[in-house]
């Protein structure tokens, strides 16, 4: 059977090279150190092979530099929904958009602070200082709290 | 026979251009039915940034899957534009990390195989025509392995994970908190049950069971039509079920590729104009259809089901059923998920008996 495969034509170990490639790119591109071996990342070919999250509650306030509460303009569509999502009922139904099989409350944290800052910086503009705080209780994971504090001057 | 002849041993003709077919026609559907869901995700990741070429970078991405999807549909540069759609896909999964699902995943795969050895002779329409001529079965052969390599993955996922190991606990969360807000007609009838923590860790158990096993069915000739009904079945349950979405379609596709094509092995009475004979003839895209008189032939309602069940026009029929129009979720006061339900139970009640008929050898 060696001796076959070493007279195959080139192209079908190219192939073969092709096929084991397509298998580990994705694992490989989600490998994080800090995750369980050898399925991370929710890469699976079996649904719901990671931890469930997004269990959140989320406050989000808006201050003007003198500590006055400014009104929270939020955009329309899915962000505005993102941003206004404040009870875990909530918050679960839009976790996906920030950040869909993610491995933990910590790494949805991560994208939604992307996405506020982006909020900040380009739909509010004035100097103001915007608070987040995040509390997650997820289902069999540990509990998770961040809070984000961002100035504009 | 070496591995490697078997694996590129020819086949018939008409196998690789249906499954091409196939594939570009639930690449079509899948696309378009995840333009929904990529819409939001894309519109929050491309929220605030600059600038702003990048931020439209994703829809760009979008379109042209289509247009490859449409290519590939009418068989216009297949290797390139197969490779291109592949790399299309991870690239917006890699840009947008919240379109990644492992639907898109397989997608991707599955469109490089198809890149290894595509029909040359295949076209739009090709089954109007003369037979294509044989070609190496290396395509759908690679796809009974891609096939093997899913099972396995979710077996170790499912042997590795505290969540699965005999535990029920997916199965139980999925029947009590995944499935009801969607309303399936299924999970009124079998949720209370699966939500159990007997019985769900018995389905846990038989789950990973079946998933060892299907790869050793599927790849025996001997139990390969065991298999197939099993696969299928559980496919079909799994999708009424948890709707995973395209990752069914892709697999029963896969199937497809057991498929006996030029076989000649269903007596099929002919219509009584000849209209209606070239139509039967058409969508017989695997050459399994013997048209003849003879009494053990099929007529009526056996007839029906060799044209529709278990065929890739059956498959994409169903994939258009349960994918299209993603934006529709109620069909007057039902949920179209309970409708859907209703109608594959129909069907799903003569679709084992065809599969069993149809066997499978390839």
């Amino acid at each position: 059977m060696v001796r076959a495969a070493m007279a195959a034509p080139r192209p079908v170990w190219i192939m073969a090279c092709l096929f084991a490639l397509g298998q580990v790119v994705i694992p490989l591109a989600r490998r994080d150190g800090a995750r369980v071996p050898p399925f991370s990342g929710r890469f699976s070919w079996s649904m719901f092979a990671g931890p469930l999250t997004g269990r959140c509650a989320h406050e989000l306030t808006l201050t003007a530099p003198d500590g006055r509460a400014l009104p929270l303009r939020l955009p329309g569509g899915p962000v505005g929904r993102v941003l206004a999502a404040r009870t875990p009922d909530e918050f679960v139904v839009i976790a996906p958009l920030l950040r869909s099989y993610a491995d933990s409350d910590a790494e949805l944290a991560d994208a939604l602070d992307d996405l506020l800052g982006r909020y900040h910086r380009g739909f509010v503009r004035e100097p103001s200082v915007l608070r987040s705080a995040l509390r997650c209780e997820s289902p069999l994971g540990p509990p998770f709290r961040r809070t984000l504090r961002r100035v504009i001057r | 026979m070496s591995f490697i002849d078997r694996m590129t041993a020819d086949v018939d003709g008409r196998l690789v251009c249906a499954m091409q077919s196939t594939l570009s026609g639930l690449f079509l559907i899948g696309v378009l039915h995840a333009t929904r869901e990529w819409g939001d995700a894309i519109a929050v990741w491309s929220f605030g940034r600059e600038p702003s070429w990048w931020a439209r970078a994703p829809w760009a991405m979008v379109a042209a899957l289509v247009a490859c999807a449409v290519a590939l549909l009418v068989g216009w540069r297949t290797r390139v534009v197969a490779v291109a759609s592949s790399a299309l896909l991870l690239a917006l999964m890699t840009a947008v990390p919240s379109t990644y699902h492992n639907n898109y995943y397989l997608l991707s795969l599955m469109l490089l195989l198809l890149a290894l050895a595509p029909h040359p002779a295949y076209r739009l329409g090709w089954f109007l025509g003369d037979a294509p001529a044989r070609q190496t079965g290396l395509f759908p052969r690679m796809v009974q392995a891609q096939l093997a390599v899913v099972y396995l993955g979710s077996v170790l996922v499912k042997l590795s994970h505290p969540w699965w190991q005999g535990t029920g606990t997916v199965i139980r969360w999925a029947a009590t908190v995944r499935v009801p807000p969607t309303h399936t007609l299924l999970n009124v009838a079998i949720g209370p049950l699966l939500a159990h923590p007997t019985v769900a860790a018995v389905a846990d158990v038989v789950v990973t069971g079946v998933e060892t096993a299907l790869p050793l069915a599927l790849l025996t000739p001997r139990w390969r039509r065991v298999g197939v009904c099993v696969g299928v079945v559980m496919h079909v349950f799994m999708h009424e079920w948890l709707f995973p979405q395209l990752f069914t379609m892709l697999m029963l596709w896969g199937y497809l590729s057991f498929s006996p094509a030029g076989a000649r092995d269903l007596a099929v009475a002919p219509f009584a104009g000849e209209r209606a004979n070239r139509w039967l003839r058409a969508v017989d895209w695997y050459g399994r259809f013997e048209v003849t008189d003879r009494p053990d032939a099929r007529r009526g309602l056996a007839r029906v089901r060799a044209l529709v069940l278990f065929t890739p026009l059956g498959l994409m029929s169903y994939a258009l059923f349960a994918l299209a129009f993603p934006s529709v979720t109620h069909v007057g006061p039902l949920a179209r998920t309970a409708l859907e339900n209703a109608v594959v139970l129909a069907v799903g009640v003569l679709m084992v008996p065809e599969m069993w008929a149809r066997g499978s050898r390839a």
